[in-house]
This record gives structure tokens, sequence and C-alpha cells, in this order.
């Protein structure tokens, strides 16, 4: 078996340790998300406040990262989010996990809280905390080309724009042009005075059996060249998704309360690939998915960005209803460039709107601003505001269920959210097995988290579902453990359906390691489950329980309208008949707790007492 | 020869609600094109004006995805195809 190791950062003393992983935790955990967990729950104490200096964030890789496997080197954030105040996680893409397992660390984890702004940096087998006072207030773009430049071109940076300094509660972490977006991971980074993380290595690639893992990387690559998936997700990445969601009734429009947008074949992928500049995608990935888009004409002329993927179509279309694509693209621009997850502040901006619709804000709040359906300019000003933490904004900074309590009056009844955290681009009443997932999700409302293929585009493993049809526990628990086994690469989503997960996924993870039980599908799946029952360990553990596995009021009270109709099979009937049944597959208490047993089955009994 | 096309959700306002056909063809192409003929308007989210499957249908044959969307592809009695719309959002 490989020996592998990680590092220890402490911003307040300025200390560096490195600490062997020991073999079981390895084979119990492999990599990724699955070690993140380990470590994160062993060493963060319950109770901390996430933007303190106690918190802890950790940079993750997994083992195969920068050797080569297509479409396996994503890196991971972990730390407690300060939107939930529970788990958070979020996987971002580009070149950085490559480098950073070059470094021969697996991960590094972060303490402390540094006294000025800093930055870590490494170089020629070095780790120093360095001084950030030529890029702190820098946004995302301009910071990573001035450490490429003190540091040299090829320096690959994970960093945080100005929203990450001011301590909106939705900052992403940026790293080339992708990000770890969600929970607030880049302001926990922010809370700790780090800047960035600066990284200038070679490639150095250590596998257990290089012969079998460059046989097995072949055999990748011939999947990827017969599968349709790939082919479609190289050509448009997730520009066209909308297409699908809009058919099926379940595209969100103004604050989740319709399911399509009106003349929704404006905003579909032919029409943004008239705006393409380019393409990128991550390190070792043929599919080249990023797609790049430039504004020619208009208001918004000469903003450029790396997006919209469909996330951020969506954030920037559904929650105002606007159908201006130069507006998405240079809002995705402006978000992206400030450092904000796009789902947050788009879900915050629809919040603002139906809240000045029914009265409860005013021009007297918004300082002059009217917040009417389908004014974008608006949009773009508020969605300033937050990342600057100015004027209304500052309160939409804190997301919805925080500034819903600020505002007070009837807000909350409009903030939507799960756990604290907003939901993405899928209405959970037309995709209840989604919903369920962004119920049950250990950080909160993310389709990632438990993908509802079976949903969206039916999906028939492990079985075709009736997405109405609230009776399927079985299959978003399915859907949320494969999550976990992928994460644990760290492979891409998307990538899992192009031919070689499990099977070479499995495979490649036994060559690289040397942990024969990798290549047993049965093993990985395992692997899976374990993840989610520390997530779910550690949410217990800071006072969660079955009253945070909700869905918003609106879900259970009101019924989706598609096209002025309402659809009855959507509401949500029984949230609590689901969490049981939920819990009863998972094996957990009637509070969503692990049991004893579920605990001991799993062999987790060494790790959570 | 049967073969079965299923029709996902999405399409089935083209086949009045039916959720799979009923078809023959020694194809996948031939199937669908059985069923498009049968359906005009579920012909036009398949197929574009060069009778080519559009960019957003992903074939899937008794489960499986079809290698490169290969229309050519022969299927045999009882066999299942699936075209399904592109998945993938993030």
């Amino acid at each position: 078996m490989m020996q592998y190791k990680f590092l220890k950062v402490d911003l307040t003393t300025g200390e560096f340790k490195t600490e062997n992983i020991d073999e079981r935790i390895l084979t119990d955990f492999i990599g990724g998300r699955g070690l993140g967990n380990y470590y994160l729950y062993r060493d963060l104490e319950a109770g901390v406040d996430p933007l303190g200096e106690k918190n802890k964030l950790l940079l993750l890789t997994g083992p195969l990262a920068g050797t080569g496997a297509l479409s396996s080197s994503r890196w991971m954030a972990m730390t407690k989010s300060p939107l939930t105040g529970g788990f958070a996680k979020a996987v971002g893409g580009a070149d950085f996990a490559a480098w950073l397992a070059w470094t021969g660390y697996s991960f590094i984890e972060i303490s402390g809280k540094a006294k000025k702004p800093s930055y870590i940096h490494y170089q020629d087998g070095s780790w120093r905390i360095l001084d950030a006072a030529e890029i702190w207030g820098k946004e995302v773009s301009q910071t990573q080309e001035i450490l490429q430049q003190k540091h040299g071109k090829d320096t690959r940076v994970a960093c945080i724009g100005p929203a990450g300094e001011k301590l909106v509660r939705f900052a992403s972490i940026f790293s080339d042009r992708r990000s770890a977006s969600r929970c607030g991971v880049g302001t926990v980074m922010g809370s700790k005075n780090l800047k960035a993380v600066a990284i200038n290595t070679k490639r150095n690639v250590q596998l257990h059996d290089a012969e079998t893992f460059r046989k097995l990387i072949k055999e990748q690559s011939a999947a990827y060249q017969n599968s349709p998936g790939f082919k479609s997700h190289s050509e448009w990445g997730t520009t066209d998704t909308q297409r699908t969601t809009n058919m099926l009734g379940i595209y969100p429009v103004k604050n989740f309360r319709y399911g399509r947008q009106e003349n929704y074949e404006s905003i579909l992928g032919p029409e943004y690939r008239k705006l393409r500049t380019g393409e990128f995608g991550c390190y070792a990935c043929p599919a080249r998915c990023g797609k790049a888009h430039t504004v020619t004409s208009g208001p918004y002329a000469g903003y450029k960005s790396d997006g919209p993927e469909y996330e951020s179509i969506w954030c920037f279309t559904g929650p105002i209803a606007s159908n201006n694509i130069e507006a998405s693209i240079a809002a995705d621009s402006l978000c992206d460039e400030m450092g904000i997850d796009t789902i947050t502040a788009g879900n915050c901006v629809g919040f603002a709107f139906e809240l000045f619709e029914k009265g409860i804000i005013t021009k007297a709040d918004t300082g002059g601003l009217e917040l009417k359906y389908g004014d974008h300019a608006a949009m773009m000003t508020l969605l300033k505001q937050m990342g600057h933490r100015e004027g209304f904004g500052n309160i939409l900074a804190e997301g919805t269920r925080r500034a819903a309590e600020i505002i007070g009056k009837d807000a909350s009844k409009y903030a939507i959210h799960c756990k604290g955290m907003e939901p993405p681009a899928y209405e959970p009443r037309g995709a209840k097995n989604m919903g369920f997932n962004y119920a049950t999700s250990n950080v909160g409302a993310s389709h990632v988290y438990g993908y509802g293929a079976q949903d969206v585009w039916g999906a028939p493993f492990p079985r075709k579902v009736n997405r109405f049809d609230e009776g399927n526990a079985d299959v978003v628990v399915y859907n949320q453990d494969r999550a976990a086994m992928n994460e644990v690469g760290i492979i891409c989503s998307f990538s899992a359906g192009w031919g070689w997960v499990p099977e070479i996924f499995g495979k490649l993870l036994a060559a690289a390691t040397g942990i024969p039980q990798c290549a047993d599908p049965e093993y990985l799946a395992k692997v899976g489950t374990r993840i989610l029952n520390m997530e779910r360990a550690f949410n217990v553990r800071e006072g969660f329980g079955r009253k945070d596995d909700f869905l918003p009021e609106r879900m259970l009270k009101e019924n989706l309208i598609v096209d002025g109709v309402p659809v009855e099979a959507a509401r949500v009937r029984d949230m609590d008949g689901f969490l049981d049944r939920y819990y009863d597959v998972r094996g957990w208490t009637s509070n969503g707790a692990p049991t004893a047993a579920k605990i001991k089955e799993l062999g987790l009994d060494y790790v959570i007492k | 020869m049967s073969v079965k096309v299923l029709i996902a959700e999405a399409f089935q306002s083209s086949t009045n609600g039916s959720d799979s056909l009923e078809v023959k063809g020694s194809t996948i192409g031939e199937c669908l094109k059985e069923a498009a003929a049968r359906y005009p308007s579920l012909g036009k989210m398949w197929f574009d004006q060069e009778g080519n499957i559009v960019h957003y249908i992903i074939l899937f044959l008794n489960g499986n995805n079809v290698p490169k969307n290969d229309l050519n592809q022969k299927v045999k009695d009882n066999d299942e195809i699936y075209p399904v719309l592109m998945i993938g959002g993030g």
C-alpha cells in the first residue's frame, strides 16, 4: 500500500506539521471526501464558531489527482459552514488538485487565524506563510495574475475574492476559472485572514502499480469515445439543461413559485452558443466542458464570463423572470470576480424581489432601488451590493435565512432554504427525489449531494420512478451514497455517466493506492455509505436532528404552478412519512441519527464515539 | 420482430401520455423513425433536418448507453430503446 500524509498549517503560530495517514484510515476512507470526513470529525471540536479561529478548513485531493486518470483531478474544501452551522463541502476543478497532489500531500488542514492578511505558498519543497497585503482587496482574476507574476507562471492558486474577505456568508474559493462554490467555504478562508494558497511545483506522480494504471487509463479513454454523454457534455457543458427542466416544468421561477419560464426557448443552449468565445476544462479531462461567453453589445458589452453553467444561467434568469442572456453572463462574471456562490446569490435576489412585490420591503429599505420582475439592472445592483456588503446587499450577504430574521415581519416565509442553504435549479415539488435529497442532505440544499437523475431524465437505475411519488427513499439514499463514493477519487460527477464508474474507477483506485478492495464495486459503495454516516454524525454532534431535515413551507403548503396551472401532484404531501422511510433505509433513529448498530456495521465504532 | 421504445416523460405529451411504444425495425434508427412516423411531433424533438439524432438526446439500449448514439446499431426482439434528454446541471 502507498504511504500518504497530510499537512497541518496553524495560521496563528505559523507552524507547519506533517502527519502520516494510518493504513486503517486509508483502507476505510480511501481518499478525498472520505479522508476529509475522518480528519475533520477527529480534529474539529463540536460547537465552534464557523467564523472563529477554532474552525478548520481542509483543502483535499484524492489519490487519482494529478496521475493522468481522466476527469479525476477535482479538489474539495471541507469545513464547518457559516451558512448552516453544519458540515460543509464544496468541490472545485481546473489544475489545483494536481498541483496540490504533486507536493506529496493528500490534503492541507488549516487552523487558527493569521494576524494579518496572508497567503500560503509552496515551492521547491518549502511551505511558507507570506504577507497578502498586495492581493488583499483584489478580485479573483487579478489575485491569481499577481501571484503568478510573483511566483512563476507554473503557480496554481486557490483564492478568495473581496466577498470572502468581507465575510459574505456564501463566499467561494476559486482556482483558475473554476470554484468550490457552496456552503460559505470561502467565508471560512476569509475569516482566517487567508487570501490564497499558491503552489508552484513539478509533476510528481507516485503509484502503487504504474503499468496497470496506464492500461486502465486507456480503457477509460475508450469508454469516453463510445459515450454519447461524453460527446454531448464536451459540446455543450451544461448550457442546455434548462431545456430539460423547462420541458418538465421544474425550472424554478420567481422564488420557487412557478416551474417554467415564459418564452424559455430564448434562453436555451443554442442562444448562449452565439456568444461563446472559448472552451476550457480541468486537468487531464478531455471534455473541456467549460464554455466562456462574451457580451459584445448593449449595456453589458465587455463582460466576459467563464460561464454561465446551467445553475448560473438559472440564477440570473429564473428568480427574476428575465430572459436577458447578456445580463446572465454579466452577473456570472461579476459574482466570480467578487468571489460568491451564484446559487445562493441568485436565490437571495429572488427572495428580495418577492419581498418587494409583497410590500415587506420597500424602496426605503433598498435605498431607492425598485425590484420589479424582469429588471436585470436592479439584479446587478443587488449582486454588487451583496458582494461588497453595501446598502441592502449587506443584509442579503447573510443568506436568506439570516436576512429574513433581520428583516422580520413575514420574511421568513419567503426564505427558501434547507438548513440555511438555498436550493439549486431543480424545483423540488416536481422532482421529489431531488427535493428529498435537499431536505436530508447534510450540507443543506445541494443537487450534487444526491442528484435525482431519475426525476430529471428518467435514469433507470437503481430503478425508474415517478418523479411526483414520495415513496422512493431507497433511491435518494442510492444517489447520495454514489455521489459520496465518487468523491473519494475525487472524480467529476458528470464523468460518472461515461462508462467507467464503478468498475474502471475502482481498479484505478486500487492500482494507485495499493488497496485491493477498491476494485470491488460493493466495497466502494460501502465507503460511500460510510461517508454519509460520518457527515450525519458530524451534524448530530452539532445538534442537528429530524427538525432540520425539512423542505421550505412553500413546498408543503403551495402548489407548483406551471403555465398558469397548479400541479396538484407536485405539492409535498407527507414529509414526515418520507423521513420515516429514509431513516429506516439508512438504519438511523427516528430523530435522524446513526444508531450504534449502524455505526458498528460500517466499522465506524472506532471513529464515532 | 417487436421492439419497445420507452418514452421519457418530457416526450409523453407527444404520444398522448403513452410511456412506451411497440415498434418494428432491425436497427435503432428504424425503430425510432417508426415511432416518429406514428407521432410526428416526437420526430421533431428527436431528429434534426438531416435525420440525425439531435444533440440533446442520449440513447440507451436495454439500460446501456448506445456507443456514439449509433442509429445503425442492430436490435433484436424484445429490446428496449430509451431516448433521454441530456442530463447534467451544475
